[in-house]
């Protein structure tokens, strides 16, 4: 579903080039669920930035399902982002003058769904998420847990085939963390790809795939063993 | 409020408020530009309502100083004249004598000998009784007033005048020729006076003695013809219903019994009322409106309280940039009042360098442009009036002083816990009072716009609408002495012989100048109901309905061939034909003209003409009876019919023509479509004062957009960010952007639209003839009001589109 072939992230001054990520070689399969790992300033969420199409590499080749998304236009490139891609923010980043019902739904209006499709559609995530009643509060009135519940529920209301997520439980206390990664467990699990950057090592158990990060490279690339399972439930 | 008067925190906040300005180029240069513009607009327009209020108030006693002037009734037909028969004062000085002064002034143009040969027009020529300059005083440059209008043929003229025809030389006892049919009369100049200021009704170069029309035109003497415009100086405990009351008594008594026909009634006109509120036939020159003038300062205001609201929003945005710094000195301590003080200096610093800006401009832009455009006094002229002066500088400060203190007021209430955390989105969101400034702008804007279409609709209808007369390529030689008079018929044969010209014709009235018809009694002796109507008339020859495409309803044109048609031919207009009603061809008429004596002319309707409009669309068209003039007293212009191509070609051919066939005359040639539009200077005149203020303020409130926009970005780029992210287009982007002008524009459409509907539909009420001012106007002037908000978030909309989310989104 991705392939990144050697991709450079950098930033020139004068007369440096300041790097963030140097030579990025990265395969992620559909259904995966990938962790990016790694300490402050590894490049984690520009490689994120990358792979979710809101930034562009500085050199290198990226393929998103098979497509050279390195060569095409803003236009053409923000299509596929509107389609494929769902996001999932550290810090919710829900539009405060919009109630809940209406911050799920935006993405639905960008993508140009009609209205009844829409309800049903936003409806039925509300539904999952058990978050009904909460449909007609604004952001400031729910808790963190609740307001990132929202995130991920506006994320996947459009059926992305990709969830990129970054540091999503990083503002949310250890309950409220298991709630959203167990969530991102039951979505991986109905075929949804799902890459990931975060801290947490209990969180990277969730994924299948752990990248490790560092100074823009990557370090290591390992699998989640099984044999290692958290207590489920 | 008690302000801590310490010099250290003094130069604090001063130092600050430089800082401020200095980081902030464009909130700082929008409040400066649209602040220096709102105070120039006001200043220039109530400086020009204080001048068209201020007419002939300079007079000493102003307030007891009277015009008085006839309002006559004739058959139904009204009129209100600005003159008086002029035999009427010598009976009622002898009713009232002592308890006021009285003067004729009888307008008189005529030809003025210039240098050896050269005549020159003199339209302010004026006989005058000595005791004017009682009423008016004058003041004298060279001479003396004394007995200067005492006996015939003493002249008093203006300083500009005097300079033009004697140059360097003292005029004190020259003379100057007056061209009087034959005669040539010679006036012996007494006294140089100063020009009329521009703010007086009165409009004259030169002051002859009334003396000297005993001698070469007697005939002045008379009830009808000419008139005199008469003024008188009450005593100050005159009573003046009683005097009203004496006039009438003195008129009905003594008048010529035909000219009590017209019922005339006295009325009293108080001078300085005269400009803003007389519209009378035969006025010095066109006096404004009281309505115009209040319209042109609320336009002054309008503009001053945009520039403000720009400012306060502004001023409250920008500062809430600043809340850190406002919450760590409230946490360190700082007093409520050093706090105010803090703001109250940046906020009087941007005002003080506006208002210091705007006066310059003034003292610059003054004289070159306003005071032409407001056809007023010069800024010398406005700075001698030094009390004028300081009213409008302290009506300055005082507006500006309370605006500075919004800002402020809305500023010190943030709680400082709040502001140290930034949390500015507390009191921004809201932002219910800018909403509110805002819409009360773009309503004004809207107002000023709609109003401005209005003004210049109307007069581009009123000068382009067919007046059924074709009119484009038609000019008119004005009859300059008795010897073009009687010799007309001989130009009309030397111009016909130059190819261009198509037809000519002699007339006694210009079409479209209602003033130039004459009014005379009309009786139809088949029809004893319609027994002496006062109709407007016009004289003519055969030529005159070819020469202008007047097209015949019924009957036929004049004719050579008919040698009876001379003096026994009548042609009356569709509106005189409705009047009667019937069959009117052949029917028997009869028309009493006055030349001289009265002259009963006996005759037959042989046509009907369609309505043309012979006077202008303010009135709908009048009865008019048109018949052939051989008398020199209404052979008074010739008309012509060019050819398309170039006027100056063909207008210098004529004028060679008439410089062999009068040798003695310039020659004076009317644009019949000049003509025509000067009849709505006023309408054009006011449009263009309209247009430029309203372009102005259109331009501050924009400038507010843009600032607003700026502060609007800062705002919700986070949440555009997010909203790119959920996968916004550019298009979604722009919509969203452009949607939190939906309520503003909404409002603005409807607190503006219904007023404008009043008024346009009040307005057009004084005219016959109203251009149509429909919905789709009202349109475009929402579309351009969204274009200027388009155009003002422009560079906003481009950053929101253009913005990459995730510089917006990072997670700190």
């Amino acid at each position: 579903m991705i392939q990144l072939n050697n991709i450079d992230k950098y930033y020139s001054s004068k007369f440096t080039r300041t790097f963030v990520l140097k030579g990025i070689k990265l395969e992620i399969k559909s259904g995966e669920f990938v962790t990016i790992m790694g300490p402050s300033g590894a490049g984690k969420s520009t490689l994120l930035n990358i792979i979710g199409l809101l930034d562009q590499p500085s050199a290198g080749e990226y393929l998103f399902m098979e497509e050279p998304v390195h060569h095409f236009k803003e236009r053409k490139r923000s299509e596929l982002h509107k389609h494929h891609i769902g996001f999932v923010f550290q810090a919710y980043h829900l539009i405060d003058e919009l109630t809940v019902y209406e911050n799920i739904e935006t993405p639905l209006l960008y993508k140009g769904i009609k209205g009844k499709q829409r309800k049903a559609m936003v409806a039925e995530i509300l539904d999952r998420f058990n978050i009904v009643a909460k449909k007609d509060l604004f952001p400031e009135q729910l808790s963190g847990g609740q307001q990132q519940l929202v995130g991920v529920a506006r994320a996947i209301v459009g059926q992305p085939k990709l969830l990129l997520a970054d540091e999503p439980t990083g503002n949310l206390h250890s309950k409220q963390g298991q709630v959203i990664m167990e969530l991102f467990k039951e979505l991986n699990a109905e075929g949804m790809t799902i890459i990931q950057v975060t801290h947490s090592d209990e969180n990277a158990q969730y994924g299948s795939r752990i990248v490790q990060l560092v100074d823009g490279m990557i370090r290591s690339d390992q699998a989640v063993l099984p044999a290692h399972p958290k207590h489920e439930g | 409020m008690k302000v801590n008067l310490n010099r250290g925190l003094w130069n604090h906040s001063l130092k600050i408020a430089i800082r401020i300005f200095r980081q902030n180029p464009i909130f700082s240069g929008i409040n400066v530009i649209g602040l220096v513009l709102g105070i120039i607009s006001f200043s220039v327009l109530l400086l020009y309502y204080v001048q068209e209020t201020s007419y002939d108030d300079h007079f000493p006693n102003a307030e007891n100083i009277y015009r008085i002037t006839i309002n006559s009734t004739e058959d139904g037909s009204y009129q209100e004249s600005a003159r008086s028969p002029i035999p009427f004062l010598d009976f009622y000085h002898e009713a009232v004598g002592s308890e006021l002064v009285l003067a004729r002034m009888i307008p008189w143009p005529g030809y003025l000998k210039y240098q050896a040969n050269q005549k020159s027009k003199e339209n302010q020529f004026v006989f005058a009784d000595p005791e004017i300059l009682d009423i008016f005083p004058m003041e004298v440059r060279q001479g003396s007033l004394e007995n200067s209008l005492q006996a015939p043929f003493q002249l008093i003229i203006t300083q500009s005048k005097a300079l033009q025809y004697f140059g360097e030389q003292n005029p004190i006892g020259q003379t100057l020729s007056f061209d009087e049919g034959s005669d040539e009369l010679s006036f012996t100049v007494t006294a140089v006076i100063e020009d009329n200021p521009f703010n007086t009704h009165l409009d004259f170069d030169f002051i002859a003695s009334i003396k000297s029309l005993d001698q070469f035109a007697p005939w002045y003497y008379s009830w009808f013809y000419p008139t005199a415009f008469l003024y008188a100086r009450l005593e100050p405990e005159a009573n003046l219903s009683s005097l009203e009351k004496v006039a009438q008594d003195v008129l009905n008594t003594n008048a010529k019994p035909g000219y009590l026909d017209s019922n005339p009634e006295i009325v009293f006109q108080p001078l300085t009322d005269i400009h803003l509120q007389s519209n009378r036939q035969g006025e010095w020159k066109p006096n404004n409106t009281q309505i115009n003038i209040n319209l042109f300062l609320l336009l002054g205001m309008f503009i001053l309280l945009i520039a403000i609201i720009n400012y306060v929003n502004l001023t409250t945005a920008n500062n809430q940039k600043r809340m850190k710094e406002i919450g760590l000195k409230k946490t360190m301590g700082s007093k409520r009042d050093q706090l105010i003080q803090q703001f109250f200096v940046e906020s009087w610093l941007i005002i003080a360098i506006s208002f210091v800006l705007s006066v310059l401009i003034l003292l610059i832009i003054w004289d070159p442009l306003i005071s032409k455009l407001i056809d007023g006094n010069t800024i010398s002229e406005l700075l001698v009036n030094y009390q004028l002066t300081i009213w409008v500088l302290l009506g300055l400060i005082v507006t500006s002083g309370l605006a500075g203190f919004y800002p402020t007021l809305v500023t010190i209430k943030f709680n400082p816990i709040d502001a140290i955390k930034n949390n500015i989105g507390k009191y921004m969101n809201k932002g219910i009072q800018r909403k509110t400034l805002v819409s009360t702008q773009f309503s004004i804007s809207m107002i000023l716009i709609l109003i401005t279409m209005l003004l210049i609709q109307q007069y581009h209808y009123l000068t382009s609408k067919n007046p059924g007369f074709s009119k484009d390529y038609h000019v008119a030689i004005k009859m300059a002495d008795d010897h073009d008079i009687q010799h007309v018929k001989e130009l009309k044969a030397q111009l016909s012989q130059l190819s261009f010209i198509q037809n000519t014709a002699a007339s006694s009235a210009i079409l479209g100048l209602s003033e130039s018809f004459h009014g005379f009694d009309v009786k139809f002796p088949d029809r004893p109901n319609f027994q002496g109507i006062e109709w407007p008339t016009l004289g003519v020859d055969e030529d005159f309905l070819k020469t202008f495409d007047i097209k015949l309803a019924s009957g036929r044109d004049f004719s050579k061939d008919y040698i009876t048609d001379q003096s026994e031919a009548f042609i009356i207009n569709r509106s005189a034909a409705d009047h009667l009603g019937g069959e009117l061809l052949g029917e028997n008429i009869e028309l009493s003209i006055y030349t001289g004596k009265r002259e009963i002319r006996k005759g037959k309707i042989i046509g009907i003409v369609e309505d043309f409009h012979f006077k202008s669309f303010y009135q709908s068209v009048d009865p008019l009876v048109i018949y052939i003039n051989q008398h020199p007293n209404f052979t008074d212009f010739l008309n012509i019919k060019l050819s398309p191509g170039s006027m100056a070609d063909q207008i210098e051919a004529i004028e060679s023509v008439y410089k062999a066939f009068n040798t003695d005359k310039p020659m004076e040639l009317l644009f019949i479509n000049d003509e025509i539009a000067s009849t709505y200077q006023r309408e054009l005149a006011s449009g263009k004062i309209m247009l430029l203020f309203t372009v102005l303020s259109i331009f501050v409130a924009a400038l507010g957009a843009f600032g607003l926009a700026t502060h609007s970005f800062r705002r919700r780029s986070k949440e555009m960010g997010i909203r790119k992210v959920l996968g916004a287009s550019s298009g979604n982007i722009t919509l969203e952007v452009l949607k939190e002008y939906l309520i503003i524009v909404s409002i603005a459409c409807i607190s503006a639209w219904p007023l404008v509907y009043y008024l346009s539909s009040k307005w057009l009420d004084n005219f016959a003839y109203a251009t149509d001012f429909g919905f789709v106007n009202y349109l475009i002037g929402l579309l351009i009001l969204i274009l200027v908000i388009v155009i003002s978030n422009l560079h906003q909309l481009i950053r929101s589109i253009k913005l990459n989310p995730v510089e917006y989104l990072k997670d700190e």
